[in-house]
């Protein structure tokens, strides 16, 4: 059975209201026909009925014009309209029909076929009108949930679209902004130029360039958000652009984010550098701290050879007064020889005689060799002195790296250090011929410097006023050159030898060491030469450093290279089997060979 | 005035023999040792009036003799002649060794070293004045003493 159709008519023409229903009953359509001369009785019908159409006139003794289609169509939207209207009121008519109704009848100027298409026609169209209302709820709901801003600007200016997120973002209504001037009202003022010759490129057609921008939106409260703006342009069916479709991003936060993190990172970046010049400046420290050892001792070393030198120079020069004096008078005398007689010669000779005994000049004499002898010796050590620090320092090629024969390393260190060394410690060294490795000499010296230093000081702890003994002893393995350095001192405690590559840990009283000294080896050694520095030592018997050097060179910006093949062993500092004394299968009791 | 006796002592026998050069014209009796033990035996056998020290040498340091010296011949006056000026060395000589005067090395023999030898020596003469006038007035008040009563 075909569904019965509901029909309000809403009119308050009797003539008009008869009119209509008596042509619904003339049609072929199966319809309940309800009427009323008020839209205050429609309302109240369209309230609690459903109608699939409604007749209405819109000029009714309550309501006048569009107005009554527009409180009638809130009441039931799912109505369809049809508006009837008087002569010649078309206009009226269209307007309605834009504003929502779905048809119009002019009275008096159809007929029961009219109506009837009418009435089908307004109920498909409001189908039709109620599937696309439905289609776009969904679409701007799905642009409401988007989580970015959507504006569509037509012409790149006026804003006929703007999502939910949009109207957040900038803090209006959806009415409140719908129509207005894009960039004068939410661009501000600074960027606002820039966007406009952005929007008119866009517009002209050059898409590629502006695809993608970051500008700030103006809230309604006087903000500014940055905004990162995707763009596309709309082409309308002339294939002309019309507006220009914008999503954007609220990036402030991400960007303030941005701005922090870099901040923080320029900032760790400066501590780091910062840290690093102290690293640089403590080991420079460090360098002086024992080059300083050193020159206390070279001082000695030199001012005795110089002292007894310039004494003598001194002497000399008292020397050549009295020659002087002497020769003056022989001179005056063999001037006057051809007029004296051999009386007076006798005497002049005598006078002669106790000036040269009272002048000691026999004395002299004998004296003037040895003078000169010991003053030529005093000035060759000081040569060799400085001749050694030069050896040993490098100074003309610090930072290079160039063959270097180990036992030739230590003798130069022992030719500084013997100074500092002699009073308390017999060396004794023990070369094999081993084979040469590319290092830095300077640095690599500094370390045995380091070493026989401390070794020494060690060794004065413990002996006060006898001697120590240090023992040097090179070989090498198979990818080694070896220096073991081993002293008959107090010994390293096992609970401080653990801590003895830590920069600072000094067991020296304040400001005897800078506790560097073998920080600064083991980074030689290992970080720098990729070769090892191990320890292991026996309390009140004595240490054995051992240094460890490849063969084969390691540069160490080579180290991560995958194509260089060159195996490396570094070892932790003081590796842990090294440090129980088993390093290279040698025992403890056999660490001090000598007493 | 008796001649002074000045006892010089380093390890570096260069050194000695430049000041024995150096002081030939000085009216001193001049003694040398090459080591902390030979002085102290060469003062065992002589009389010294000043001892003038290397500080660092090995076996017996500058400062050890020095303490013994001063012990044991609290008269003579105590120099020291070094090359090592590190401040605590000096620090340490001064407050250990009570020494007179420290002359670093190298010297300058005219102007420095002689007039401090000098200065020792006449410290030297005034302590023994001194010592000699206390006496003479204690013996004046002995007497003194033994006339009125």
């Amino acid at each position: 059975m075909k569904e019965m159709l509901t029909i309000l008519i809403v009119e308050d023409d009797l003539v008009d209201r008869t009119q209509l229903e008596r042509l619904i009953h003339r049609s072929t359509l199966s319809a309940k026909v309800t009427t009323t001369e008020y839209l205050d009785g429609a309302l109240g019908l369209l309230k609690n009925n459903r109608f699939d159409v409604v007749l209405l006139d819109l000029n009714l003794p309550d309501s006048n014009g569009m107005d009554t289609l527009i409180t009638l169509s809130k009441q039931q939207p799912g109505a369809s309209v049809i508006v009837t209207t008087g002569h010649g009121d078309e206009e009226l008519a269209l307007k309605a029909v834009a504003s929502g109704a779905q048809d119009y009848l002019t009275k008096g100027e159809f007929d029961t076929l009219t109506l009837t298409k009418s009435i089908h026609y307004s109920i498909e169209r409001k189908k039709v009108e109620e599937t696309l209302r439905q289609e776009r709820n969904k679409a701007k709901k799905y642009l409401d949930i988007a989580g970015v801003i959507l504006v569509v600007l037509a012409d790149g200016k006026t804003l006929t679209m703007i999502n939910n997120k949009g109207c957040e973002i900038l803090g209006y209504s959806e009415n409140e902004l719908l129509g207005k001037d894009w960039c004068e009202n939410f661009v501000p003022e600074k960027n606002r130029e820039e966007v406009k010759i952005m929007f008119n490129s866009l517009m002209a057609g050059d898409t590629e360039k502006y695809e993608y921008h970051e500008n700030p939106v103006l809230t309604k409260d006087g903000q500014e958000r940055l905004i990162a703006w995707h763009n596309v342009t709309l082409w309308n069916d002339t294939k002309k652009i019309y507006a220009i479709l914008s999503s954007g991003e609220d990036i402030t936060e991400r960007k303030k984010a941005e701005d922090t993190l870099r901040k923080t990172y320029q900032e760790l970046e400066k501590a780091h550098s910062d840290m690093k010049n102290v690293q640089a400046q403590l080991v420079q420290n460090e360098k002086l701290a024992s080059i300083g050892q050193l020159a206390a001792g070279v001082a000695h070393e030199m001012n005795t050879p110089v002292g007894f030198v310039a004494s003598n120079f001194e002497t000399l020069e008292k020397y050549m007064v009295k020659f002087r004096t002497l020769l003056g008078m022989y001179a005056k005398l063999a001037a006057e020889i051809p007029n004296i007689d051999i009386q007076q010669l006798m005497v002049r000779s005598e006078e002669l005689k106790k000036a040269s005994k009272d002048m000691k000049i026999d004395f002299i004499l004998e004296d003037i060799d040895a003078l000169f002898k010991e003053s030529k010796e005093g000035l060759s050590r000081v040569t060799t002195i400085v001749q050694n620090l030069r050896d040993f320092s490098r100074i003309d090629q610090a930072e290079a790296r160039d063959e270097y024969d180990i036992n030739q390393g230590i003798t130069v260190t022992l030719n500084v250090a013997r100074n500092e060394l002699k009073y308390n410690v017999n060396v004794t060294t023990e070369y094999s011929d081993v084979p040469h490795v590319v290092c830095n000499a300077s640095q690599i010296n500094q370390v045995f410097l380091n070493i026989l230093i401390n070794g020494a000081q060690a060794i004065a702890s413990k002996y006060k006023d006898l001697k120590g003994n240090i023992k040097i002893k090179t070989y090498s393995t198979d990818k080694h050159v070896v220096c073991e350095i081993i002293d008959d001192g107090p010994g390293i405690p096992p609970g401080v030898i653990n801590k003895i590559f830590d920069p600072f840990f000094t067991t020296k009283p304040v400001g005897k060491g800078t506790g560097l000294g073998l920080t600064v080896s083991y980074d030689i050694i290992v970080n720098k030469h990729k070769g090892e520095l191990l320890v292991d030592s026996i309390v009140g018997e004595g240490t054995r450093f051992m240094i460890k050097l490849p063969i084969k060179p390691v540069i160490q910006e080579k180290i991560n290279d995958k194509g260089t093949g060159t195996s490396v062993e570094a070892s932790s500092p003081a590796g842990d089997e090294e440090k129980q004394g088993s390093a290279e299968g040698l025992e403890p009791s056999e660490l001090i060979s000598q007493k | 005035m008796e001649t002074r006796t000045i006892l010089f002592v380093d390890d570096e026998k260069n050194i000695l023999t430049s000041l024995r050069r150096g002081m030939m014209d000085e009216p001193y009796n001049l003694l040398f040792a090459e080591s902390g033990k030979e002085a102290l035996e060469i003062l065992e056998k002589n009389e010294v009036h000043v001892i003038v020290t290397d500080m660092r040498m090995p076996e017996m340091s500058g400062l050890q003799l020095l303490k013994i010296v001063k012990e044991k011949y609290p008269h003579i006056v105590r120099l020291v002649l070094s090359g090592y000026t590190q401040v605590s060395t000096l620090l340490t000589a001064i407050n250990q060794g009570e020494i007179f005067r420290f002359i670093t090395k190298p010297w300058k023999l005219e102007d420095e070293f002689k007039s401090v030898i000098v200065q020792a020596i006449d410290y030297y003469n005034l302590h023994i004045e001194r010592d000699r006038l206390a006496k003479e007035i204690e013996e004046l008040k002995k007497e003194k003493a033994t006339s009125v009563s």
